[in-house]
């Protein structure tokens, strides 16, 4: 039940400065403690800013959804939604630069697949990607416990395509002289996909979402749904009709904004992230492979084999596969 | 403070084994893992627990998840165990991950007994014709309490799927004394997606015999319905200390639900449906199956009333007639948890109490600490549930069969004879005549426990 969900209680923020503040004290944490040494101007120009990140998370999570869009077997839409909720979340609390985000994009699908019960093996997942897969299966599961441990172990997610089915259903039922609400779906469609590479989600409730998508649909295609929505959804609820109509207000700004990040943008923010991201955390990194060794020399029954050794040629060509299949 | 350093620190803080004493202290195992009675470790440096520590001589559970990583049910324990929170559906205060060798801990409260082993103890006093003192609503007190936590898992769209009495924990002394605890989510899941045929996912979840008869007739989805078909057969066994389907265990082919000896022994006590009864049986997926292997006249003596009589449930009582609702064999008729909680049983005197020992002595011991050896003692007589185990787990993929987080041996050599039945009621009238068992219980009765 979303009323007494996690997700309500833990993430959901007030509203998009909320979740900004949120993202900006996550980037100012790595950028003192990685950056303790330089000067402000140095800072500066050495990381990310809170905008950079913005707009590189929103790169990823164009990449996530093609990697799920290619996915074989055909991956359930809800899937893609939970895997999107996740890396939204790790993102919200961590910066880009301390957490390798391709690593933690495929790992984040991975684990909704679990969460939501699309039975795939690690081999039939990685079978997905390019390049060395047993690497791959290694970086997942050497990800999947950080990502639990950062989602608080709430993993339930609730999406909007299930309060949408509802709706759906009760405009059928309960509003006939509206013909045919199916005309919608694809404007319904595709007002949910964009509104995933936006914070709403994060804000406002699935149910609020699903009912964005079909107001928005309708007003496009010249429909109006308003007599379903103030005299039949909400006919004895001022109060709840007021705040919804500023909600869906709201979410269709948002989603009007969304902006998909130019190709060459992209590039540069890649390549300033390989310079400020956090050694210890990224694999391909002489630190971190040290580190690992370490830590599974004093561990004997080590079993998933790690990347101790990993030929970060392979691990990077892995990953790239995944971004050259984008269309970013 | 040095942020690497906080981070290192706040990792190193959060090691099971810094925190519990759980060591020597193992009361449960099985293909999901072992389970530890746990407590809190008494020295910390760091203030934030501190408090805690003065304050909490708590016990708690702390369950070890088989094999290394994360298995899709243990996935789906974790998301949903963190979103419920009922007295009567176990909580989960904390979960520990360990990553060197990625295993996770789950920390639970800890629940001193069980159904299992409270009926188990029921069954061996009276074998040994010895009689056990508790309160007369103890047995409603516990239905009481098994369908409130089901009510709640069942409005919040949750399915338990795997319900028998090992998964019904009972709360030892202490605050919430003598209190239900529903455990074991592991093969539990959302049914908010009413078209996703659930028989997909995991071909076999319910135990065998608390699975209701739509189950091994083929049906496609889960239901609500078939959480309480369950409740029903643990009501029976509470009432009679005798699993009410009972049936051999060693023909299980899990890949297919259609099983005959357990269809044959609910026919066996309940008689054979009549078309009246269950319209829709003719469009299970094994109804013709069934017409072929089963014939009504074997079952026209067989009544619910019939085998309760023998136990000394009568048919006019309101436990009864509560039993038969809980037990349709239509699924559509079957009571919900909401009008099953409304029965005048529970009105009638002696009313429900929320301490289920209703402040007398609990006469059962508290969980024994299991060696390593004696698994390795076993391992003979074991080798036939690892053959199920692992049919078990290739079914279910996930490969975690679940339990309460009592110990539930797999080893039949060790429990003696437990064919006596207990009294009735749980009631004591001590000069009550010994139940006979019924023929289909010998050995095999043994198989299971």
């Amino acid at each position: 039940m979303f009323a007494t969900s996690t997700q309500r209680s833990f993430w959901m923020f007030k509203d998009e400065n909320d979740v900004s503040n949120a993202r900006l004290s996550a980037n100012i944490k790595y950028i003192s403690s990685r950056g303790r040494n330089m000067t402000v101007e140095e800072q500066e120009l050495h990381f990310l800013n809170v905008t950079e990140e913005k707009i590189l998370i929103m790169s990823y999570e164009y990449q996530l959804r093609d990697f799920c869009r290619k996915f074989l077997p055909p991956m359930p839409r809800y899937v893609i939604g939970t895997a999107l909720h996740y890396l939204k979340r790790f993102y919200v609390n961590n910066s880009v630069m301390d957490y390798p985000p391709k690593e933690i994009l495929v790992t984040c699908v991975y684990l909704a697949c679990k969460v939501e019960e699309f039975n795939v093996s690690m081999d039939q997942f990685v079978g997905n990607l390019k390049g060395d897969r047993e690497k791959a299966a290694s970086i997942i599961l050497n990800n999947e416990l950080l990502l639990m441990q950062q989602l608080d172990y709430q993993l339930t997610v609730h999406n909007p395509f299930r309060p949408l089915e509802g709706l759906m259903i009760d405009m059928k039922t309960r509003f006939p002289t509206f013909s045919d609400p199916e005309r919608l779906r694809s404007g319904i469609d595709e007002f949910l996909e964009q509104v995933f590479y936006t914070d709403a989600i994060l804000i406002y409730s699935p149910s609020q979402i699903s009912l964005a998508a079909i107001i928005h649909s309708a007003s496009t295609s010249k429909e109006n749904v308003d007599e379903y929505i103030t005299k039949i959804l909400f006919s004895e609820d001022q109060k709840r009709l007021l705040n919804l109509i500023e909600a869906v207000k709201k979410i269709r700004v948002m989603v009007r904004n969304v902006q998909t990040p130019h190709r060459d943008v992209i590039k540069a923010l890649e390549k300033k992230l390989q310079l400020c991201c956090n050694p210890d955390n990224n694999s391909e990194s002489p630190a971190f492979k040290k580190r690992m060794k370490q830590s599974f020399d004093d561990e004997e029954s080590f079993e998933d084999g790690q990347y101790p050794s990993a030929n970060s040629d392979q691990v990077r060509s892995m990953l790239m596969g995944m971004s050259e299949m984008g269309k970013i | 403070m040095d942020y690497d350093f906080k981070v290192r620190t706040s990792v190193e803080r959060t090691k099971v084994e810094d925190l519990f004493e759980y060591e020597g202290r193992k009361i449960g195992r099985g293909t999901y893992g072992h389970v530890y009675k746990a407590k809190r470790k008494e020295t910390f440096a760091t203030s934030d627990i501190n408090k805690l520590i003065s304050a909490d001589q708590k016990e708690y559970a702390l369950k070890q998840i088989e094999g290394t990583g994360l298995s899709m049910s243990a996935c789906r324990e974790i998301a949903l165990l963190r979103e419920l929170k009922h007295p009567n559906v176990i909580n989960l205060q904390r979960v520990f991950l360990s990553h060197t060798d990625r295993k996770v801990w789950l920390l639970f409260d800890y629940a001193e007994h069980d159904l299992w082993h409270i009926i188990k103890f029921h069954r061996a006093a009276k074998a040994n014709k010895k009689a056990v003192y508790t309160p007369k609503a103890m047995v409603k007190s516990l239905l009481y309490q098994i369908l409130d936590g089901i009510h709640y898992l069942h409005s919040n769209w949750i399915l338990h799927r795997d319900l028998k009495p090992a998964n019904i924990l009972v709360m030892g002394e202490g605050i919430e004394r003598g209190r239900v605890k529903i455990a074991d989510m592991g093969f539990a899941r959302l049914f908010n997606s009413p078209l996703k045929p659930l028989a997909d996912l995991d071909p076999v979840v319910v135990t065998f015999w608390y699975r209701a008869p739509e189950l091994l007739l083929g049906a496609r989805h889960y239901t609500k319905a078939i959480d309480i078909w369950a409740i029903g057969c643990i009501f029976a066994e509470l009432l009679t200390s005798e699993p009410i389907f009972h049936c051999r265990q060693e023909d299980i082919k899990t890949s297919n639900p259609y099983h005959h000896d357990q269809l044959d022994r609910i026919f066996n006590v309940m008689g054979f449906p009549h078309d009246k009864d269950w319209e829709d049986i003719k469009k299970m997926p094994e109804h013709p199956t069934l017409l072929k292997d089963f014939k009504r006249n074997n079952y026209q003596t067989c009544s619910l009333m019939k085998y309760m009589d023998r136990y000394k449930i009568k048919a006019d009582t309101k436990a009864f007639h509560l039993l038969s609702k809980l037990l349709m064999m239509d699924p559509t008729k079957r009571f919900t948890s909401e009008s099953a909680m409304a029965d005048p049983y529970f009105q009638e005197d002696p009313l429900p109490t929320s301490d289920v020992f209703a402040g007398c002595p609990i006469p059962y011991p508290k969980r024994e600490f299991l060696s390593d050896e004696e698994q390795d003692d076993k391992s003979d007589s074991s080798k036939q549930q690892q053959q199920q185990q692992q049919q078990r787990q290739h079914a279910s993929q996930s490969g975690n069969s679940n339990h309460g987080h009592g110990h539930h041996p797999q080893h039949p050599s060790q429990q003696g004879n437990m064919q006596g039945g207990m009294h009735p009621n749980y009631s004591n009238h001590p000069g009550h005549p010994q139940q006979q068992s019924h023929p289909q219980q010998n050995n095999s009765f043994n198989q299971r426990f």
